[in-house]
């Protein structure tokens, strides 16, 4: 069985960060696995810009983005097991995985990363009932057709969900000749970022229709429409407001969720409201010695913030290898109060400051006070919008005398 | 006749009452046939089950035209490249009753050729079936679905065996809630008994618990009918079909039959999409176009009038019961009846979770589309059930639904099996309104065909015959050292290209050039459950795009998802 310092388990920007992270905080034996064929994760297929702007003060792509991480890698002695799927994973920290090069394997790790990213919400977890034929794709795989295969999924598209990679393909496939109908959003407002909407939809006349959705697949061997339907306040469809649009695809875009399958065969604790491990400030998962990081954790807006939370849980993960975290570590927990759908992360356990991302139930279009309670550390934005995710620090010294939940609301000021 | 005459203006009449329309009615040799014009689907079915349920009667020709009646088609020839071919024995239809015919047949010195109009099996009724194997407690008795449900029951363990096939007697449990519902439990044990079990048992509470650990509290006594099984319908279909292969069957996918040649009434060629091929022997295992087969060969008596089920399927995280979970509330609304929406709690081999099938008449018989209606229905009637029984289970969210599908069921209007040579046609035989339970009921249907050809063929016995066939080794249920010990041999078996059921670059491949082998993502889906995890192919589908162009020799915009014009991709880009 082979034996390692740090197990890192999956290579988009939170695995490669915490790598480097972990390595470069002493760890001696670092070891990636990713089950691709390189490194980079979903990085590769997103070739539009927009990555870095905050980690490096740079306008990168998706693959330059990680180029620029991999090649800091490379300068580190971090061993990385390619096409290696890791199928299975224990609470006390022994990783299974599948190879063509190396074959079935056992790994023990004295810490482990779990950096695994999500995975796209389908159709079925949507229920859009009708036929089953091809030319129906989550937004993702289509993304990888395009920019990595060179091909196009069809000729008359309709995206269902505002999310990101949604809007973003609508820009892509209209710049390669295909005709996009329209964006559908269930909700009352978008799902993706506002640059998004702006530079994806707007810039090449792409109508975005709020609370719409789709309601029935039509067409037996390849899709041939879909019915599309108003809803109401509580999201249910309007009867009598249905109109059939002709289209040879459609786009699904409606949201991420972790991969949380090895999570689960942990025994690791997941939150209800993320979907991911309940995790600390630190990135350590309820299982002792295992952290999460990244989209795995919560699906982040910007690799900015995915970055951060590697490089916090390389750290750690480092100290934890080599002994230097204690045993018995205090937590409270971080509960949504307030217009809070989620936050990230759920539990505080004194080691280092506080960043909270956080995620408004609602939107609010006027100025807002995000509180921490206790300490009581109120900070002030100018709205809150659930597709933009909220970032608050609180100073580990302010927390230090903490015993009970700490609460946080999102409040009109 | 006179007595026909005099029987046809005398259901007429009941039709009038009834629907309170004019129908024609004629009868001839105990066939009724309907003709004329009604305002509904729905009262032109409930002419047809009128008159089926007459005892008078022994089938039902529905010619009773509706707004929205759908006209049927043949489908274009494509080829002649049978045109010539000899067979003894042809069998129309690829689904588990054709199938499995073929491989009982083969066990003679006969030559057989099975024709599908689909590129893969079972695509019609047997893959959309909830693949139960039924006890026979609810087929009404006396009835031939039930005889043979009956007797098909207990013959699965061999079969399976044989055949090597997923299939377990998980048993259907029947729970008492209160003290009035312990009161009925002696009539399941009674019907179990009289028409299906030898020993069926009444069970308290610490028998229950190790059927079902978890109940309710409030629950203190049920009944587990112990034979009711659960197979993995598909790797049966493909089973039979590999078996009937080995011992000399030829089968015929992408191969629709398009007319029947009769000379002096008795069966001489069979006309196909690909040809004409000679025989004297027409077994019509058609499924869902039975009468279609009936009618090319001049011996049109009977319809059959689709009935569509819709299922829902769980996530594996979601696995509440081990049994067919059946509270006494459900199993007294489920006893046989026509309109009952109908449905139940069904695990699979696979560990899914299943609820369904509902049961809704259809005017196409290729409708096999979802309605949000049915997912409800399902959902709504049984989730509730399942939390409140199995209270240590969550009430899962409709998220955790990972796929829906509908089947439509081959029902004749008498509502049962037709398993006999033609009455008018020498060399036909039909094996026909194969709807529930025909997968329970299959090894007792094949055997009844068998005895059939025999006493009219008397053909010799192929010595060569063997039942026993293996299924091809599955990755994710070996132990590490023969995982490591694979991937060494085969560096394609380390390469997972489907993460959530763990499938490997090997088996895609081998699915694409099997003996009978996937043409489509569908197919290899089938085959692998590459794809049929919660994912659903979000992450696998561009790989099996790329092996499956690479494997067949097609560029990647002629890799389809099911059949005909399903592409996957429109072209290149820029
Ligand atoms: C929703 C649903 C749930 C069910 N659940 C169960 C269950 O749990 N247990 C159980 O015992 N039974 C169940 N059944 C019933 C069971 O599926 C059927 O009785 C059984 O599959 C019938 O098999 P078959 O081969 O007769 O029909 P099919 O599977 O329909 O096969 C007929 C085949 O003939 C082919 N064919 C038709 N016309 C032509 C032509 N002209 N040329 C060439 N080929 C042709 C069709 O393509 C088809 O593949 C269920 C049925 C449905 C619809």
């Amino acid at each position: 069985m082979m034996q390692v310092d740090v197990a890192v388990i999956g290579s988009g920007p939170a695995g490669l960060t915490a790598a480097i992270q972990a390595h470069k905080s002493g760890a001696r034996k670092v070891l990636l696995l990713e089950r691709e064929e390189e490194l980079g994760g979903i990085l590769k297929q997103c070739i539009h810009n927009g990555f870095g702007l905050e980690q490096f003060k740079q306008n990168y792509t998706g693959p330059e983005y990680a180029e620029r991480l991999i090649k800091e890698l490379e300068k580190t002695g971090v061993q990385c097991f390619l096409n290696t799927l890791v199928t299975d994973l224990s609470s006390d920290r022994v990783i299974t995985a599948l190879s063509p090069e190396h074959g079935a394997l056992e790994i023990t790790a004295k810490s482990i990363v779990l950096a695994m990213g999500c995975r796209e919400r389908t159709r079925s977890s949507v229920g859009i009932p009708g036929t089953r034929p091809a030319g129906i794709f989550t937004a993702g795989v289509v993304q990888r057709f395009v920019n990595i295969d060179g091909y196009l999924p069809g000729k008359k598209i309709v995206i269902l969900g505002s999310g990101d990679i949604g809007l973003i393909m609508a820009r892509r496939l209209t710049l390669e000749g295909a005709t996009v109908i329209g964006v559908y959003e269930i909700m009352s407002y978008p799902g993706g970022l506002k640059r998004n909407i702006v530079q994806c939809l707007n810039d090449f006349d792409i109508p975005l229709y709020l609370s719409h959705t789709v309601t029935e697949i039509k067409g037996k061997e390849r899709l041939e429409g879909v019915v599309i339907s108003k809803v109401d306040g509580n999201l249910h469809p309007v009867q009598g407001t249905e109109e059939l649009i002709e289209c040879d695809t459609l786009l699904l875009s409606v949201g991420l969720i972790p991969e949380n399958e090895l999570s689960k065969k942990a025994g690791i604790e997941l939150s209800p409201a993320t979907k991911g491990p309940v995790t600390t400030e630190i990135m350590e998962t309820s299982v002792p010695g295992i952290f999460a990081c990244g989209n795995v954790s919560t699906v982040f807006d910007l690799v900015d913030y995915v970055a951060q939370t590697g490089t916090a849980a390389g750290a750690f993960a480092a100290q934890y290898a080599f002994g230097s975290l204690s045993a018995d570590r205090q937590s409270v927990d971080i509960v949504a109060g307030e217009n809070v759908r989620l936050l990230f992360p759920q539990r505080y356990g004194f080691q280092d400051d506080l960043v909270l991302f956080i995620r408004a139930a609602e939107p609010v279009e006027k100025p807002v006070v995000i509180e921490v309670t206790p300490p009581g550390s109120k900070v002030n934005r100018v709205y809150a919008r659930p597709n933009e995710m909220l970032r608050v620090k609180v100073p580990k010294e302010k927390l230090a005398e903490v015993r009970q939940p700490i609460r946080v609301s999102i409040r009109e000021k | 006749m006179r007595s026909d005459r005099a029987l046809a203006r005398e259901i007429q009449g009941e039709i009038e009452k009834t629907t309170g329309e004019k129908v024609a009615v004629s009868m001839s040799d105990g066939i009724a046939g309907l003709r004329g014009h009604l305002t509904s689907h729905q009262a032109a079915l409930e002419a047809g089950h009128l008159v089926g349920s007459l005892d008078k009667v022994r089938e039902v020709v529905n010619d009773i035209v509706f707004p929205g009646k759908m006209r049927f088609k043949s489908p274009p020839g494509v080829s002649e490249e049978l045109t010539g071919r000899e067979f003894d024995v042809v069998i129309v239809g690829g689904g588990v009753i054709g199938l499995a015919v073929a491989r009982e047949l083969s066990q003679f010195n006969l030559s057989i050729a099975l024709f599908e109009r689909h590129n893969d099996v079972g695509m019609d009724q047997t893959t959309h079936s909830n693949a139960m194997i039924h006890p026979a407690i609810q087929a009404k008795h006396g009835t031939l679905r039930w005889e043979m449900n009956y007797k098909g029951n207990p013959m699965w363990d061999d079969t399976a065996r044989q055949l090597d096939v997923d299939f377990k007697r998980v048993g259907t449990l029947i729970v008492a809630e209160n003290a009035g519902e312990e009161a009925l439990l002696p009539y399941a044990v009674n019907a179990a008994i009289k028409h299906n079990d030898p020993e069926p048992k009444l069970l308290d509470r610490d028998d229950l618990d190790r059927v079902e650990p978890g109940l309710a509290p409030n629950i203190r006594k049920g009944v587990l009918v112990w034979n009711t099984g659960i197979i993995n319908v598909f790797e049966l279909l493909i089973a039979y079909a590999e078996n009937a292969l080995s011992n000399g069957v030829s089968i015929f996918l992408d191969t629709a039959v398009t007319g029947v040649q009769t000379e002096d009434f008795s069966i001489k060629a069979v006309d196909t999409t690909r040809g004409t091929v000679k025989t004297g022997l027409l077994i019509n295992a058609a499924g869902l176009y039975a009468d279609r087969i009936a009618e090319y060969a001049g011996d049109r008596f009977f319809s059959i009038h689709p009935r569509k089920g819709e299922t829902i399927i769980f996530d594996k995280s979601y696995q509440p019961v081990r049994t067919v979970f059946a509270p006494v509330s459900i199993a007294a609304e489920s006893q046989e009846s026509k309109y009952t929406k109908g449905g139940g709690i069904i695990p699979t081999t696979d560990g899914n979770l299943q609820f369904g099938p509902t049961a809704m008449e259809v005017c196409d018989r290729e409708d096999v589309s979802t309605t949000a209606e049915g997912c409800d229905y399902l959902f709504d009637k049984f989730a509730p059930v399942l939390e409140r029984l199995k209270p240590g289970y969550e009430r899962p969210d409709k998220g955790k639904i990972i796929a829906r599908f509908a089947g439509c069921r081959a029902a004749t209007y008498k509502e049962d099996f037709i398993i006999e040579p033609s009455r008018k046609v020498r060399g036909l035989v039909h094996v026909a309104g194969i709807q529930s339970p025909g997968l329970a009921s299959a090894p007792a249907i094949v055997e009844r065909v068998r005895e059939i050809i025999r006493g009219e063929r008397h053909p010799a016995v192929n010595d060569k015959f063997n039942p026993v066939r293996k299924r091809q080794v599955r990755f994710s249920e070996l132990d590490l050292k023969q995982q490591d010990e694979l991937i060494r041999a085969n560096p394609l078996c380390g390469h997972i290209v489907c993460r959530c059921e763990n499938v490997s670059e090997a088996e895609v491949v081998r699915a694409l050039h099997g003996d009978v082998p996937a043409r489509s993502l569908d197919g290899v889906k089938r085959r692998t459950r590459a794809g049929q995890g919660r994912c659903q192919g979000g992450f696998c589908t561009p790989r099996i795009v790329e092996i499956a162009s690479r494997e067949m020799n097609i560029g990647k915009e002629h890799v389809v998802k099911s059949e005909g014009k399903s592409y996957v991709l429109s072209g290149r880009t820029k």
